[in-house]
């Protein structure tokens, strides 16, 4: 069934295609308009709107850019330059300086092609730096292998002081009221027990998770950390706050030791509640899949915080240093080193006191040094970084911070692309195997990369290809594309959102979190799939739902807390344009938002760029009649036009939306009037379709070039973090092309980027 | 090699792991001009009470002989304020072990809560701060006093848990403050900065070089990158180098290396610790300053005494039993050594303002959270003054009638300007500070 229908071109007159016709088509290179196309506007523009179109401080400082075609463009110039003499710019003159106008400036391509975008060289990202120190130690400590356990395990004792243990056994989550049920059967004496809850905490994002315990007795929480205590209110005094809470960074696909110990005493009443804030999300209790329920061992943690990177081209690089980045750098080595310090001899396999100590701990520096920089050391450099800290008259502890802090500060190690062979700093294996850690996991390489580089078998993309397949089923590249999901989307940057309590009580914040995690797992369930069809992310009747979502949507009753696939409506059956979470984010805290939700797949899904609006209208604060629909309201405010050139693309899309509500309910009244979601669009190409309802805006984005070439765009940029334009005039098409030929196959696109990026050597500078 | 833990490393430093601050650019050591001579107080804590008999002075007044406990005192009985008769009278929640300990420097009942002791009923924190933060908060108030920590905690060999027992000092209600009992930690949080800018000086000549290195493999513009980045490291060094010239008035101590925190190391310990605060006192890190032995209830073993009973334990055994009391009394002298010994470190450190010795302006407080340890009274607490940092008129034994200590934790704020009314509970100080201190 098709939702979207062709209609004719009816944006420009009759005349501007007369006139455009005969230069359009005609011969390529030099026109005979070109020079006087400059003459004009240099003459007759420039004043306003900059020699390039940037705007003059202080006359008109909106940039000259945007998107309309060039017969609209033209048509605007006819209509209403210059601004005090309207309609005197016309005929050829406005099709010269139109044409001039967009060729050099106007449209982003115009300007991208005045000055090629290049590979940069770039540091680590915070995001690198943080997962690379935590992985680098993990090949030394090693990496906990989890199986499909989940949950914590409990063990119960009818003493306060954790003496005989009576109990134990596997729950889900904690969350108790002792005072209705006592912790196990066989405690007997309801005002004394101790319960210690051990196993393992699974972060699914990086970043600074919160942890909250409630609880009226005592409490120890610890995570990752065996010694020190992120929450420790041993003492428990009736006027003591019920609440604590500490926050730890954690990075995201990887279980943290995890030991929470209560004991009741005497104490008038008694509970235990475990919840956290993961980054970006919800303060929620802490779910069975975030468990694990057997003991593992400690991983290091930069906890050090970092300026935040660059991220002014809408993704995260390494391409600006600054004093307080510098300084971080340096933090974060010593509280490395302090981390390191205590684990040197479990990670060296030495021991204090034995006769190899020494030359056990020299040889783990060098290890260490190797991970750090993504190749053997020469024998040089072994000496510069390594040795000479041995050397030194220093205790062993002292010699291993230096080369830790002397490693970590190391450019070799901060600058990826620099650490080459200084015999011959070409791109090699190991340079290749570092680029293709950082494409797909933001880490440093793993044995079997280390192994493959050291074959030199990383400069043949076929076995580049066989690497990124296996890399991909890691669970740091499924980190990776969570991380990517989480920009794409930009649901940490408005995920901060609630709804009003009197249209959508119960909205809670579980709810919240719940949809949010249904959201991830639907994105995950379709990359990951055998088809990883792209195309499946808006076409969905299904998405991952529990119990607690199905009561909330009133659908059939699901049982337990775990996600199957379900619908919270029959209508909503376009993937994530559906997805109650999407939906509730891209809307006011009280009804529909057709503006950001046609913003958001403008400028995300469709990939098409949005001025700056000229003026903030808030459509909360108008004052609009009670009859009104949303529909109406928008369309009444945006009708000036000045908003008009924008709103004509943002409005329909998010109209093709209005049958769901603020929480992504599905509507088919508003105030009394049936809702109208079939709205006209003008493509890009300059067609004019007819949206109906959701599944037209599905089909449109599926099969839409533009759309495609968004999502290459960003996953992309996500992977590689430098400009795709970088890498020659042909990959991006190429990419767009081979992503259709396989049938939308993100894996595969995935494999496509970084295969080529990775093998990319651009021209030599001069 | 001593083992550091990590975060605990970061929490003793005084912030948290999410905070931790620029390494360089420290606030410089506070100086505080030296107008007017320095006051300090250092509160010394032993535990389990002590031997009556052979710990106070049979005479009250300027005449006074000391009792074998208090004999390697001698050499500072002209320096000394021995008071006998103050009592801890605060009732309430917690057995006499917890109150003696939490009320010994609060002065105020505890919160109920779940702690359970061997009598009484369960009790929590106590419900105010102590005196020593009271003065510390004082004197960070004023720029003249002001120094960088304001107080220090030090401990040995205090247990690895936190409960009434093991806490004597509080910053306010239901805050307690946990003594730092690891030297290397302790040695981190006073040095451990300059250290790390010694490590960290160390490489930064390295690091100019390989960003100077691998500039050849970049073009132009890239090149700028590298150049800034190579500012910022030179910056680093200039800065180095200038805090290099606000170093600290005396080098930290020589430390022993790889002492395991255990009791067995005890006199090591103690030592290192000790030197440690005389040292950080001279680098004017800290007016007020305490130092824990163990806690309440406290097993120290002394084998190295020949003991291989627990403190605790022993202190339970009746007066009859002589062998016990013999091994208490050297229990006691030992830590009376101890504080000889700091007494004699801060007797040898002169002034840098020419003020005298640094025991003309530290008035060391030893205390114990028990008159007597087998009947676990909490009147005629030991309070033993030494030095002249309070200004109080030394080289006295008092005898009072069951005096509140509340009034003698008010004594020590007036002794440095600090006019508080009342402190702690407000009922045990009507009669306000101990007047004949003075």
């Amino acid at each position: 069934m098709t939702h979207i229908k062709s209609l004719c071109i009816t944006t420009c007159t009759a005349i501007v295609l007369a006139l455009l016709s005969s230069s359009l088509f005609g011969a390529p290179g030099k026109r005979s308009g070109d020079e006087q196309g400059k003459r004009i506007y240099l003459k007759q523009c420039a004043h306003c709107h900059g020699m390039r179109g940037e705007g003059v401080v202080g006359v008109n400082e909106n940039p000259l850019f945007g998107n309309k075609k060039l017969p609209e463009l033209i048509q605007v110039i006819v209509e209403t330059m210059p601004e005090d003499k309207p309609n005197t710019c016309k005929g050829e003159n406005a099709v010269a300086v139109g044409r001039y106008i967009f060729e050099t400036f106007y449209t982003p391509e115009a300007r991208a092609s005045q000055k090629p975008p290049r590979i940069e060289l770039a540091r680590l990202t915070n995001r690198q730096y943080k997962q690379t120190i935590g992985d680098i130690f993990t090949a030394f400590l090693g990496k906990p292998e989890l199986n499909e356990d989940r949950g914590i395990h409990a063990t119960y004792y009818d003493t306060r002081g954790f003496g005989k243990q009576i109990g134990q056994e596997v729950v889900d989550s904690i969350h108790f009221d002792f005072d209705q049920k006592l912790p196990h059967e066989k405690i007997t004496k309801k005002e004394e027990f101790s319960i210690r809850w051990q196993g393992a905490v699974i972060a699914e994002e990086s970043g600074i998770y919160e942890f909250i315990v409630k609880s009226p007795n005592s409490i120890r929480l610890y995570i990752n950390d065996r010694e020190t205590r992120l929450v420790d209110k041993y003492v428990a005094t009736k006027d003591s706050e019920a609440e604590h809470s500490g926050t730890i960074y954690l990075q995201g696909g990887l279980p943290y030791f995890f030991r929470l110990e209560t004991f009741r005493f005497k104490d008038p009443t008694a509970s235990m509640s475990l919840m956290w804030v993961p980054p970006g999300g919800t303060r929620q209790v802490i779910p069975k899949r975030n468990f694990y329920p057997h003991t593992i061992g400690t991983g290091i943690l930069v906890q050090t915080p970092f300026p935040p990177d660059d991220s002014a081209s809408g993704y995260e690089r390494g391409i600006a240093v600054s004093a307080e980045w510098d300084q971080a750098t340096t933090n974060a080595a010593i509280e490395v080193a302090q981390q390191v310090l205590p684990l040197m001899d479990q990670m060296a396999r030495s021991k204090s006191g034995d006769d190899d100590h020494y030359d056990k701990l020299r040889a783990f520096c060098h290890s260490f040094a190797e991970y750090a920089f993504r190749r053997p050391l020469t024998e040089d450099q072994k000496a510069i970084y390594v040795d000479s800290f041995f050397a030194d008259d220093l205790e062993l502890s002292d010699s291993v911070k230096r080369v830790i802090i002397s490693t970590l500060k190391s450019p070799l190690f901060l600058y990826p692309e620099l650490s080459r062979n200084p015999e011959d700093p070409v791109v090699d294996s190991y340079l290749v195997a570092g680029r293709l850690a950082l494409a797909l996991w933001d880490s440093v390489p793993d044995t079997a990369l280390r192994n493959a580089a050291e074959r030199g078998d990383l400069l043949d993309p076929i076995k580049v290809e066989q690497q990124i397949k296996r890399m991909l089923n890691n669970s740091r590249a499924k980190t990776k594309l969570d991380y990517f999901l989480l920009h794409w989307l930009q649901l940490n940057e408005k995920g901060e959102f609630s709804k009003d309590d009197q249209h959508y009580a119960n909205f809670t914040d579980t709810i919240k979190a719940d949809l949010r995690q249904s959201l991830r797992l639907f994105f995950q369930d379709v990359v990951w799939s055998e088809s990883s069809d792209y195309r499946r992310l808006f076409h969905s009747p299904t998405i991952p739902i529990n119990q607690n979502l199905a009561q909330f949507y009133g659908v059939e009753a699901i049982n337990g807390d775990e996600f199957q696939p379900g619908s919270v409506s029959e209508h909503a059956d376009s993937g994530i344009l559906t997805h109650p979470y999407m939906l509730s984010m891209l809307a006011y805290r009280d009804n529909s938002s057709p503006i950001h939700r046609g913003v958001f797949i403008t400028r995300r899904l469709l990939g098409r760029t949005l001025k700056e609006p000229p003026q903030a209208t808030e459509l909360g604060k108008t004052e609009f009649g009670e009859e009104l629909t949303m529909r109406e309201k928008v369309t009444q405010i945006t009708e000036p036009a000045t908003c008009a050139g924008c709103h004509n693309i943002i409005n329909p899309l998010g109209f093709s939306l209005e049958n769901f509500d603020a929480i992504g309910r599905y509507r088919n009244q508003e105030v009394g009037k049936a809702i109208n979601a079939i709205a006209n669009y003008n493509t890009v190409e300059g067609e004019k379709v007819e949206l109906s309802g959701a599944p037209g805006l599905a089909e449109l984005i599926t099969i839409s070039p533009q759309a495609h070439g968004a999502f290459v765009d960003h996953l992309f940029h996500q992977a590689v973090k430098q400009p795709i334009n970088a890498y020659g005039d042909s990959l991006r098409e190429q990419l767009i092309e081979q992503f259709q030929v396989s049938d939308f196959n993100i894996q595969q696109l995935l494999t496509n980027i970084v295969k080529e990026a990775v093998l990319f050597e651009p021209e030599q500078e001069q | 090699m001593t083992i550091h833990h990590r975060r605990k490393f970061i929490q003793e430093m005084g912030f948290s792991a999410a905070s931790l601050p620029l390494l360089m650019g420290l606030p410089a050591f506070s100086k505080a001009d030296g107008n007017t001579a320095k006051q300090r107080m250092i509160v010394v804590f032993s535990p389990n009470g002590t031997i009556p008999d052979d710990f106070w002075p049979d005479d009250a007044g300027a005449d006074f002989k000391l009792q074998r406990i208090m004999e390697s005192l001698q050499p500072y009985q002209d320096q000394m304020l021995i008071l006998k008769g103050i009592c801890d009278q605060i009732k309430g929640d917690g057995d006499s072990h917890m109150r003696g300990m939490s009320c010994l420097l609060t002065g105020i009942e505890l919160l109920p809560g779940n702690i359970q002791g061997g009598s009484h009923t369960p009790a929590g924190w106590a419900s105010g701060l102590s005196i020593d933060q009271e003065v510390k908060n004082y004197l960070q108030s004023k720029p003249e006093t002001q120094t960088r920590f304001g107080s220090l905690e030090f401990g040995v060999v205090v247990p690895d848990r936190a409960d009434p027992w093991t806490r004597m000092i509080y910053s306010g209600s239901n805050k307690p403050v946990a003594p730092i009992d690891d030297p290397y930690v302790m040695f981190n949080k006073l040095y451990g900065k300059l250290e790390d800018r010694k490590s960290v000086e160390s490489v930064l000549d390295r690091v100019r070089n390989d960003l100077r290195r691998v500039r050849t493999l970049v073009g132009k513009e890239d090149r700028k990158l590298l150049e800034q980045h190579e500012q910022f490291i030179r910056e680093m060094e200039a800065r180095i180098k200038r805090d290099a010239e606000h170093q600290l008035d005396i080098p930290a101590p020589a430390q022993k290396a790889g002492v395991k925190n255990a009791n067995e190391n005890m006199p090591d310990l103690s030592r290192m610790q000790i030197d440690m605060l005389v040292n950080s006192l001279q680098n004017d890190m800290a007016r007020i300053a305490s130092l824990q032995y163990t806690r309440s209830v406290g097993q120290a073993k002394m084998t190295w005494l020949g003991i291989n009973e627990g403190h605790h334990g022993l202190s339970h055994e009746p007066d009859s039993d002589k062998e016990a009391v013999e091994k208490l009394v050297k229990i006691n002298q030992w830590y009376c050594e101890e504080i000889a010994y700091l007494a004699k470190r801060l007797a040898d450190t002169p002034e840098a303002d020419g003020s005298g010795s640094m025991l003309d302006n530290t008035t060391i407080v030893w205390t114990n959270e028990l008159g007597k340890g087998n009947s676990h009274t909490l009147n005629d607490i030991p309070f033993v003054l030494i030095g002249g940092g309070l200004r109080f008129r030394m080289g006295r034994s008092l005898q009072y009638g069951r005096v509140s200590h509340n009034r003698l934790l008010m004594a020590f704020a007036h002794a440095f300007g600090h006019r508080v009314v009342s402190f702690g509970n407000k009922d045990y100080c009507a009669d306000g500070p101990l007047h004949d201190l003075t």
